[in-house]
């Protein structure tokens, strides 16, 4: 008789959540395409509604890059929008302030979830990102670091050690002369574009010991920065060197252009991976990319990107992706479970699996376990990694920044009236958010 | 008393019937028109609720360097596009009006160039003009001149996109062609027996004749050349410097990249003004210069 009560017990636990409480089914868009990244999505997935057995996970590949989001928008707008989406770390506290995203913080402590010890298992500059008005919208997902990449087999044929990258802004200056070359008036090679891939006006502002955005004030600062300044004239300086013109034609012919614009859509190839452009300032990612499309006697190094004698050593950024709840979501409770369990047991496994740098601190030993030896230049750098001013106006500010620095290099404007202008215009977007 | 019940009846049968065109008509075209009148005037982010502002977005917009280096690039393309366009589909309907053998076939060609799409065209375009390794400049280094660099030079890359959207030059010369076909054939035969010279006969009777279709030329690529969008957007993103940036990009990026709707609707007003100013200008003037049969 006992034994059967406890089996009729047994029996209305397992069937009355899935009757009475139905299994929840939540949706989550993510824009991950390449299918490494992918296939580790629905393989954390799958344990995840192991573990979970009233919630079931749809995952939908949907269209969307870093700063655009047109089919979230309008999808909210509408009221069809997904319960988890994943989102540009960078734009949360931009999202957030549009009231396109639910307050996730709120949900995780009804669930019980103790969030200030959440917090401090990732590292500072992430869950910064992912703060707005105080609390948190967003768990972070992956990372990435920048260093300078350089071609060893071209450091050998231009005389120089190729164990002995460029450490100064000086060196690398004059490594990039050496390892030029150009033949009736065309590049055939080059030395380096300070400008391309992640060679960013944040790359360099930092590195130069810049500074742009005063949280405490809430005011840019970039335009009177004078290490700012010195870095957009260090550019400025390059393209009248090399000829930016000249520089940009070098790169279209690898169907690749500095306005972004992958030229036709197409996967563009990497002049460094073809051994025409001697040195680049990267991301992690290029360690896949060197595996798979470079040539097998490829020969590369990592190094810190070059400083000038007052800049920061050893200076980098991070950006990445985070997991939000989106406005209007039906079952948010449940998006907030599946959230904190990507975010926490989800990222070891993708670390492991698609060698993406971690938020998440107890999984770096974990990817470092087994990956490349030089994924540990990047990891390193982490802790102390800069991330871009956590304001609503975040997109506008990058794109000011790049019409900014292509307006220098192309000499159009001074540098002042460059920074200036950006500056002006971003913060009167800016002042709309915080009053 | 009888017949106007009819009457009603007559107007609630019609209305029935026209339903479904009007319904589209006011939902899809009407509303999201004045819609984005309205959201012209106002702070307007897409999940929050619009903020009235006044005629702020459109002070801003001339205190907005990119707008106005858009503007000006837009002007460029709109002095480029529409004369190039005129003369090449002239030149191309002349060419095709004549019956030959295999006529057909060299209609269908130049047409075909406007049935692919434009992405892919985009695609071939740039390593045809590319400064390195192009078809264009390959030419021009076999006669010996060093070729400009068409797509990365910031003052060049608005003539290659006139140039490069010439290929779709097929579709006016269609119109055209059509036009010069219409032409009686007995003015003709009396010009060359009154022994006119080849140019006489095409600047005193084709050109006059055609005006009409020249007349809806000017209106429909004016409209185009000021909403000029794929080509510049496709192949090099507004750049390089913004240099190819024309207005409809810019009004893309703060629409769908800053979600600023209000703003890029102030965008999307003032063009429709210009637009429809210089269509009125046509219209205006067309007594002087277009000849109806």
């Amino acid at each position: 008789m006992k034994r059967l009560f406890g089996f009729i017990l047994l029996v209305m636990l397992i069937v009355i959540p899935t009757v009475i409480l139905g299994v929840v089914e939540i949706t989550f868009w993510h824009s991950m395409t390449n299918p490494v990244d992918r296939k580790c999505i629905e393989k954390i997935v799958e344990e995840f509604q192991k573990t979970h057995p009233d919630i079931k996970v749809k995952i939908v590949v949907v269209p969307g890059s870093e700063t655009d989001i047109t089919k979230l928008m309008t999808a909210v707008a509408g009221g069809t929008g997904p319960d988890v989406y994943y989102l540009d770390r960078f734009t949360v506290s931009q999202r957030a302030a549009y009231g396109l995203l639910e307050p996730l913080e709120d949900y995780l402590i009804q669930l019980g979830y103790d969030v200030e010890a959440l917090k401090k298992e990732f590292f500072d500059f992430a869950i910064k990102e992912c703060t707005w008005n105080g609390k948190i919208w967003a768990l972070p997902w992956d990372t990435d670091a920048r260093a300078l990449y350089y071609n060893k087999k071209l450091f050998k044929e231009a005389g120089l050690d190729p164990n002995v990258p460029p450490r100064t802004l000086k060196e690398l200056e004059e490594y990039a002369t050496k390892l030029t070359k150009k033949v009736a008036g065309r590049y055939t090679q080059v030395g380096f574009i300070p400008w391309a891939f992640q060679g960013w006006h944040y790359t360099w502002g930092w590195v130069f010991g810049g500074d742009f955005y005063d949280e405490k004030n809430k005011k840019l600062v970039f335009a009177d920065n004078p290490k700012v300044i010195r870095a957009f004239e260090w550019l400025g300086e390059w393209a009248k060197k090399y000829n930016v013109k000249e520089l940009e034609a070098f790169m279209s012919s690898f169907g690749m252009s500095f306005s972004g614009a992958s030229i036709g859509g197409a996967e563009p190839i990497n002049p460094f991976l073809a051994g025409k452009l001697a040195m680049v300032v990267d991301g992690n990612w290029l360690l896949a990319q060197i595996k798979e499309l470079a040539p097998k006697d490829f020969e590369f190094g990592i190094a810190p990107i070059p400083a000038p004698e007052d800049g920061e050593k050893n200076s980098t950024w991070a950006g990445g992706w985070s997991l939000v709840i989106p406005k209007g979501a039906k079952y948010p409770k449940e998006a907030a479970k599946f959230i904190y369990y990507m975010a926490t047991i989800g990222q070891v496994t993708y670390a492991i699996d698609t060698q993406h740098l971690p938020t998440l601190k107890r999984a770096v030993p974990e990817l470092l376990r087994v990956s490349p030896p030089e994924q540990r230049i990047f990891a390193e750098l982490l802790p102390t990694a800069h991330v871009r001013p956590v304001i609503p106006v975040g997109a506008l500010l990058w794109d000011e920044l790049t019409n900014a620095m292509h307006a220098v290099i192309y000499g159009e404007k001074k540098v002042v009236d460059a920074l200036k202008e950006a500056q002006e215009k971003v913060q009167k977007e800016l002042d709309k958010w915080i009053k | 008393m009888k017949k106007s019940v009819k009457k009603i009846q007559k107007i609630l049968t019609i209305l029935f019937f026209i339903f479904p065109g009007l319904f589209g008509l006011v939902m899809f075209k009407l509303y999201p028109i004045f819609a984005s009148l309205f959201f012209s005037f106002t702070d307007y982010y897409v999940t929050l609720s619009p903020k009235w502002v006044g005629f702020e977005n459109f002070k801003e917009l001339f205190q907005d360097f990119l707008f106005l280096k858009s503007l000006q690039n837009t002007f460029w393309y709109f002095i480029g596009l529409v004369p190039i366009g005129l003369i090449v589909g002239i030149v191309l309907a002349l060419l095709l009006v004549k019956d030959f053998k295999f006529i057909s076939f060299f209609r269908a060609v130049m047409y075909l160039p406007s049935v692919v799409p434009i992405y892919a065209f985009a695609v071939v375009a740039l390593n045809f003009f590319n400064p390195y390794l192009g078809f264009v400049n390959g030419i021009l280094a076999k006669l010996g001149i060093p070729g400009p660099l068409w797509t990365s030079d910031e003052r060049l890359v608005k003539l290659t996109l006139i140039l490069i959207a010439q290929w779709g030059a097929g579709q006016q010369a269609m119109i055209f062609m059509a036009a010069m076909k219409d032409i009686p054939k007995e003015l003709y035969e009396s010009a060359r027996i009154d022994g006119a010279s080849k140019w006489q006969i095409f600047n005193k009777i084709t050109l006059p004749l055609i005006t009409p279709a020249i007349l809806y030329y000017f209106i429909t690529s004016s409209i185009l050349a000021l909403q000029f969008f794929e080509l510049p957007q496709i192949m090099f993103g507004g750049g390089p410097n913004n240099a190819s940036l024309s207005v409809a990009i810019y009004l893309y990026r703060h629409a769908f990249r800053y979600g600023n709707m209000g703003y890029a609707s102030a965008m999307a007003w003032f063009i429709f003004l210009v637009s429809l100013l210089i269509s009125l200008l046509y219209f205006k003037t067309s007594k002087k210069w277009v000849i109806y049969g």
